[in-house]
C-alpha cells in the first residue's frame, strides 16, 4: 500500500519574543510518522502534547502564521508540504479546528459550507447540489439559513463537517472533533470517511473508552515532541502524562459529607430570564452551600448551569428570588458582596489576563488590601510554587492554554474567596492537572462549585451532584 | 538553530484581510457599546477614537484609515444612524489616516537620529519596532486628528443640518478625541507590553 | 445588533432590487441637498413618507425622527440667530433677530435633515445587509472590501459576548468599593481600562488564527472565485426599472419647481 502521508525528522519549536519567556525543548524532536492511503489514524495527545499544532503543520498553515524553526520532511502524495500553500492544497488536506468558532467565517449555515467551493471555483449550481447534499447528510437543512452563531456546539462541529465534506479532500485531519460529539454522528462521521475511503488523521486527548475497531487498528501516542505507536508503549505513557483518571482523589471526597460546615450561601425562590429574552428562564427554588462540601452542577448544554452560577455570584440579578450570605443584613445580600464572596473560574481563562507579567497579574487583588510589598511578594512567590507557574517575569499571554489555566486559578487563591465556581475547567486541561486544582482549593471553609459535562469526573470530586434541566434542579442524586 | 519569527507572514493578504477585518468589528464595538458617562446628565462619550488611536499607533495609518472608516461607519448603521455613516466614514477615515501619519513620522525621526548617534556601534534591527511615541508625536497627531475629524464632521453635517446646528457637535468631538488620545495610547502600551507578538504587525 | 435595523417584510419595497434601491437612495440625498424650493423639499420628503407608509407602516413614518429629534431641536433653535434675511419677524433679548430668511432656512434645514434620515431608514429598513454588501460588489467594491465586511459581521456578535464576559471576569477580581456608588469618571474608566487591555490581546490574538481559517478555505488561490448568491441579473428585472424611470423622473421634475 502506498505511503501517503510521510513525516520525517520533523522538528519544530515556537518562536520566543523576548527574554521574559521561558526557554522550553522543541514541540517536535525527530517525529517520524506514515500513513497509508485509506487508512484512519487516531492520535492521542495530552493537552498541549502539540495535536493542534501538527494538524496544523499538516496543512502548511504553521509554521506560515505563526513562524518558529522547523526542519524535517513532511510530504504528502509524494509533494512537500512546506513549500505548497495552504490554500492550493485543499483538495488534498483539509482539517477541522478544534474550536469551531475560530473556523467559521461567514453568518449564514449555508454561505459557510459554500465558501471553499467558490473559492474552487465551482459552478453556482454545482455549490447548490453540494450545499444541499451535505447539509442534509449532516441534519442542517432546517438550518440553512441560520446564522452560525445560534447553532450549539455540536451542531457547529457537524456544520464545518459538512464544509469538509463538500470539499471532499483525500485527507482529513481532524483536531478533537469527535470529541464530545454525539455517537449518532460521530458513526455517520466515520461511516461517510469509510466510504469515500478517506485517509483519516484524528486528533483526541481522550483515552478512547468506547473505540470502535476502525479506531483501534492504528493507534499513536503523541508526547515529549514523538509519536510512539507500539500498544505497550501507548498505555504507559497514557498513564504517565496523566490521560487516565486518578483514583486517588475520591479519598477527600469521603470524607466531607459528615463534616459539611456552616452555610455558606443561600438561595431562594430564584426566578431568572435574559431581559428581552422569553424562550429560557431559570427557576430554583432551594439552593445551599455549606463550607467544605463540593458540588457538581451538570446537565445539557443550555440547561442554565453557567447562568445559575452567574447568579450566585452577583453578576446576574434574579427578577424574583433572594441570595443570602452569612454577613447580609437585609434579606438579599448586596450585588458587590456577592462579587467579592465569589471565585469563578471562566472555562476561557485569558478573560482576564491584562498585565505584563505573571507577577503583577497575581499581585494585582491583592495590592487594595492594603498590604505592605514584602508580604505581597511573599504571597505571590507562594502561589507561582503551589501553581507550578513560570518565573515572575513571564509574559503571561504567551503561557501555554494549561499554563494559563493555573494562572487564573492561582489569582482567585491569592483572592482568598470562600465560595469557588469552577465553569467547565476541566475542558483543554489533563486530569491530572484538574485534580491538582481542586485539591489546591478544597478546604473545611470553603464551598465548591464545579460545572462539568464530565460525569464520572463529578463522581470522583463531589460530595453532591446536582443536575439541570431546561433552567430548572433536578432533585438531588447524593453520592455516597 | 535560530528561531525566526517570520515576520514576512504580515504581508499574506489573508492576514490582512483578517487584521482588517478583525480591528473593524472591535473599533465598531468601541464605538457603539463601549462609553462611559462624562456629566452626571446622561452626556456620554463612546470609545470609537480610542480604537482609532490604538490602531493607528499599533498598525498604522493605512490600517487605522480603513477600519476607523469603515468600524465607526458600521457602528452608524448597527446603531440606527445610517445617514451618518458616509460622513463617519470619512471624518474617522480620514482622522486614522492623519494620526497614523504623524505618529510613523515621529518614529521615522527618531530612528534617524538614533542611527545618526549609533552608527559606529553596528547594532542592527531586523524590523523596526514601533516605539512608544513621544509626547510631541503625541500632541500633534491629536491636534492634526481632531481637526481633521471635527473639520470634517462640521463640514459635511452643516450640509445636513445648517452649520449652526453641527456646530453644537465640536466640542463633543473634541473630547472624544482626547479621551481618544489619553486612553488610547496607554492602551497601545499595554498592549504592546503585555502580548509581545503584536510588535511584528505593523504594516 | 447584528442585523441591524433590518426588518423582514413582504412589501414591494422589500422585494424591489437593491441595486435599485441603493441608486435611488443615492438620488433622493442628493436631491434634498440640492438649493431646491421649499416646495421641492416637502415634496421629497412626502414621497418618502408614502413610500414608508406604503413599505412598512404608517406610524414607522416617525420612527426616524425619533432618533434625531434633539438635532431637529437645535435646528430651529439655533439657526434662525446666525442666518438673517428678509423681512424681521421678532427680536429676543434686545439682540437676536428672527427673520422671515431665517425661519425658512430652520424649515429647510428640517425638512432636509429629516428627509435624508427617512430614505436611509427606509433602505436599511428593507434590505439586508448581505443584498447591501452584493450592491456595493456590483457597483465595483472589490472582493477584498467586500469580505472584509463580512467578516466583521461575523465577528461583531462574538466580540460583544466577549466584551460582556470580560467585563464580567474583571467585575469578580475587583475589591469591593466602599460606600455609595458615586458618579465618578476616573473609577469607571480604571474598572474599564483593565478590561479594555483584555479585550484588544484577544481579538488580535484571533487573527493568526482567522488567517489560518481563510487559508483552509482556499482564499486567495490563483484560480477565479465564483459566487454562490448573486443579484439576478439585470435583463430578470426589466419591470423595476420602469418604475426607476418613473420615480427618477419625479426627483428630476421637481428640482425646477
Amino acid at each position: 500500500m502506498k505511503t501517503l502521508i510521510k513525516i520525517h525528522n520533523l522538528t519544530f519549536s515556537y518562536p520566543r519574543y523576548s527574554d521574559s519567556q521561558v526557554p522550553e525543548p522543541p514541540l517536535f524532536d525527530n517525529l517520524h510518522y506514515s500513513i497509508h492511503q485509506g487508512e484512519l489514524h487516531t492520535i492521542i495527545g495530552a493537552p498541549e502534547s502539540g495535536k493542534t499544532t501538527l494538524s496544523r503543520i499538516l496543512t502548511g498553515l504553521v509554521p506560515r502564521y505563526t513562524g518558529g524553526s522547523i526542519e524535517g520532511q513532511l510530504t504528502i502524495f509524494k509533494k512537500n508540504v512546506r513549500e505548497l500553500r495552504p490554500q492550493d492544497m485543499i483538495e488534498t488536506v483539509g482539517t477541522i479546528f478544534q474550536n469551531p468558532d475560530d473556523q467559521i467565517l461567514t453568518t449564514r449555515v449555508d454561505s459557510e459550507i459554500a465558501y471553499p467551493l467558490e473559492s474552487l471555483g465551482y459552478a453556482p449550481s454545482a455549490i447548490a447540489e453540494r450545499v444541499e447534499r451535505e447539509l442534509a447528510r449532516f441534519g442542517l437543512e432546517e438550518k440553512a439559513g441560520r446564522n452560525p452563531a445560534t447553532l450549539s456546539g455540536g451542531e457547529k462541529k457537524r456544520l464545518l463537517c459538512a464544509v469538509l465534506a463538500a470539499i471532499s479532500p483525500a485527507v482529513w485531519v481532524l483536531d478533537e472533533t469527535l470529541d464530545e460529539m454525539d455517537p449518532q454522528w460521530r458513526q455517520t462521521l466515520l461511516e461517510y470517511l469509510t466510504q469515500q475511503n478517506s485517509t483519516v488523521l484524528l486528533f483526541t486527548s481522550k483515552m478512547p473508552a468506547s473505540a470502535t475497531a476502525l479506531q483501534q487498528q492504528h493507534r499513536a501516542i503523541l508526547s515529549q515532541g514523538r509519536l510512539h505507536s507500539q500498544a505497550e508503549a501507548i498505555d504507559r505513557i497514557a498513564e504517565q502524562d496523566g490521560l487516565r483518571l486518578l483514583p486517588a482523589a475520591p479519598a477527600q471526597a469521603a470524607e466531607t459529607p459528615d463534616k459539611a460546615g456552616p452555610v455558606l450561601l443561600k438561595a431562594e425562590a430564584l426566578s431568572f430570564h435574559y431581559p428581552g429574552l422569553t424562550d429560557f428562564s431559570l427557576e430554583i427554588d432551594h439552593l445551599t452551600l455549606r463550607a467544605g462540601e463540593t458540588l457538581t452542577l451538570s446537565g445539557p448544554n443550555g440547561c442554565g448551569k453557567t447562568t445559575l452560577a452567574k447568579l450566585l455570584c452577583g453578576l446576574y440579578t434574579p427578577q424574583q428570588g433572594s441570595i443570602s450570605l452569612p454577613n447580609s443584613t437585609d434579606g438579599s445580600a448586596a450585588l458587590e458582596l456577592l462579587r467579592s464572596s465569589a471565585a469563578y473560574l471562566f472555562q476561557n481563562p485569558d478573560y482576564q489576563i491584562f498585565l505584563p507579567s505573571i507577577e503583577e497579574e497575581l499581585a494585582y487583588g491583592l495590592k487594595e488590601k492594603g498590604l505592605n510589598r514584602e508580604r505581597v511578594t511573599t504571597l505571590v512567590q507562594n502561589a507561582i510554587q503551589s501553581f507550578r507557574l513560570p518565573p515572575a517575569e513571564t509574559s503571561p499571554t504567551l503561557l501555554s492554554y494549561g499554563t494559563r489555566k493555573r494562572l487564573q486559578a492561582a489569582t482567585y487563591w491569592l483572592l482568598q474567596r470562600p465560595i469557588c465556581i469552577f465553569d467547565e475547567t476541566d475542558s483543554g486541561i489533563s486530569p491530572k492537572d484538574f485534580a491538582a486544582l481542586i485539591a489546591a482549593f478544597k478546604s473545611p471553609q470553603r464551598a465548591l462549585l464545579i460545572i462539568s459535562h464530565d460525569a464520572e469526573l463529578a463522581q470522583h470530586y463531589s460530595d453532591r451532584i446536582l443536575r439541570m434541566e431546561a433552567g430548572r434542579l433536578i432533585p438531588e442524586a447524593a453520592s455516597w | 538553530m535560530d528561531t525566526n519569527k517570520n515576520e514576512s507572514f504580515m504581508q499574506l493578504p489573508a492576514f490582512r484581510i483578517a487584521t482588517l477585518a478583525i480591528l473593524i468589528a472591535v473599533t465598531a464595538l468601541f464605538t457603539y457599546v463601549i462609553r462611559i458617562p462624562i456629566a452626571p446628565t446622561r452626556g456620554y462619550i463612546n470609545f470609537g477614537d480610542v480604537a482609532i488611536f490604538f490602531t493607528a499607533i499599533i498598525f498604522g495609518p493605512i490600517t487605522a484609515l480603513i477600519t476607523g472608516g469603515v468600524g465607526t461607519a458600521l457602528a452608524d448603521l448597527l446603531a440606527g444612524y445610517a445617514q451618518w455613516a458616509p460622513f463617519t466614514f470619512l471624518a474617522h477615515g480620514l482622522q486614522g489616516l492623519a494620526i497614523g501619519l504623524v505618529i510613523n513620522t515621529g518614529r521615522k525621526l527618531h530612528v534617524t537620529s538614533q542611527q545618526r548617534n549609533q552608527s559606529k556601534s553596528g547594532q542592527e534591527e531586523l524590523t523596526p519596532v514601533p516605539r512608544k511615541p513621544g509626547i510631541v508625536s503625541l500632541l500633534l497627531a491629536f491636534v492634526l486628528g481632531t481637526l481633521v475629524m471635527g473639520g470634517i464632521y462640521f463640514l459635511t453635517g452643516g450640509l445636513m443640518v445648517g452649520f449652526a446646528a453641527a456646530a453644537t457637535e465640536i466640542p463633543g468631538n473634541i473630547l472624544q478625541n482626547v479621551a481618544g488620545i489619553l486612553v488610547g495610547t496607554p492602551l497601545a502600551m499595554a498592549v504592546w507590553k503585555a502580548y509581545p507578538p503584536i510588535r511584528y504587525y505593523t504594516w | 445588533m447584528v442585523s441591524g435595523t433590518y426588518l423582514p417584510g413582504n412589501s414591494f419595497v422589500h422585494k424591489a432590487d437593491p441595486r435599485m434601491k441603493f441608486s435611488l437612495l443615492i438620488l433622493w440625498v442628493i436631491a434634498l441637498i440640492l438649493p431646491v424650493s421649499i416646495a421641492a423639499l416637502a415634496a421629497y420628503y412626502l414621497a418618502l413618507v408614502l413610500l414608508i407608509w406604503a413599505g412598512l407602516s404608517l406610524g414607522q413614518v416617525f420612527q426616524p425622527l425619533k432618533t434625531i429629534w434633539p438635532l431637529l431641536l437645535m435646528i430651529a433653535l439655533l439657526t434662525p440667530p446666525f442666518h438673517q434675511s428678509g423681512r424681521e419677524l421678532y427680536q429676543v433679548g434686545g439682540f437676536i433677530r428672527i427673520t422671515e430668511g431665517g425661519l425658512q432656512e430652520a424649515i429647510i434645514l428640517i425638512v432636509r435633515f429629516s428627509g435624508i434620515t427617512s430614505a436611509f431608514f427606509l433602505f436599511f429598513r428593507t434590505t439586508t445587509i448581505d443584498d447591501f454588501i452584493l450592491t456595493l460588489r456590483w457597483f465595483g467594491l472589490p472582493y477584498s472590501g467586500a469580505l472584509v465586511v463580512t467578516i466583521a459581521f461575523r465577528y461583531i456578535p462574538s466580540l460583544l459576548q466577549l466584551y460582556r464576559n470580560i467585563e464580567d471576569a474583571h467585575a469578580l477580581r475587583r475589591p469591593v468599593p466602599e460606600g455609595r456608588r458615586k458618579f465618578h469618571p476616573i473609577k469607571k474608566f480604571s474598572h474599564i481600562f483593565p478590561t479594555l487591555v483584555s479585550v484588544m490581546i484577544h481579538s488580535i490574538k484571533g487573527i493568526p488564527t482567522l488567517s489560518m481559517a481563510l487559508e483552509s478555505r482556499g482564499f486567495g488561490r490563483h484560480n477565479p472565485r465564483t459566487s454562490y448568491r448573486s443579484l439576478l441579473p439585470l435583463k430578470e428585472i426589466v419591470h423595476q426599472a420602469v418604475l426607476f424611470i418613473i420615480v427618477l423622473l419625479f426627483l428630476v421634475l421637481l428640482l425646477f419647481m
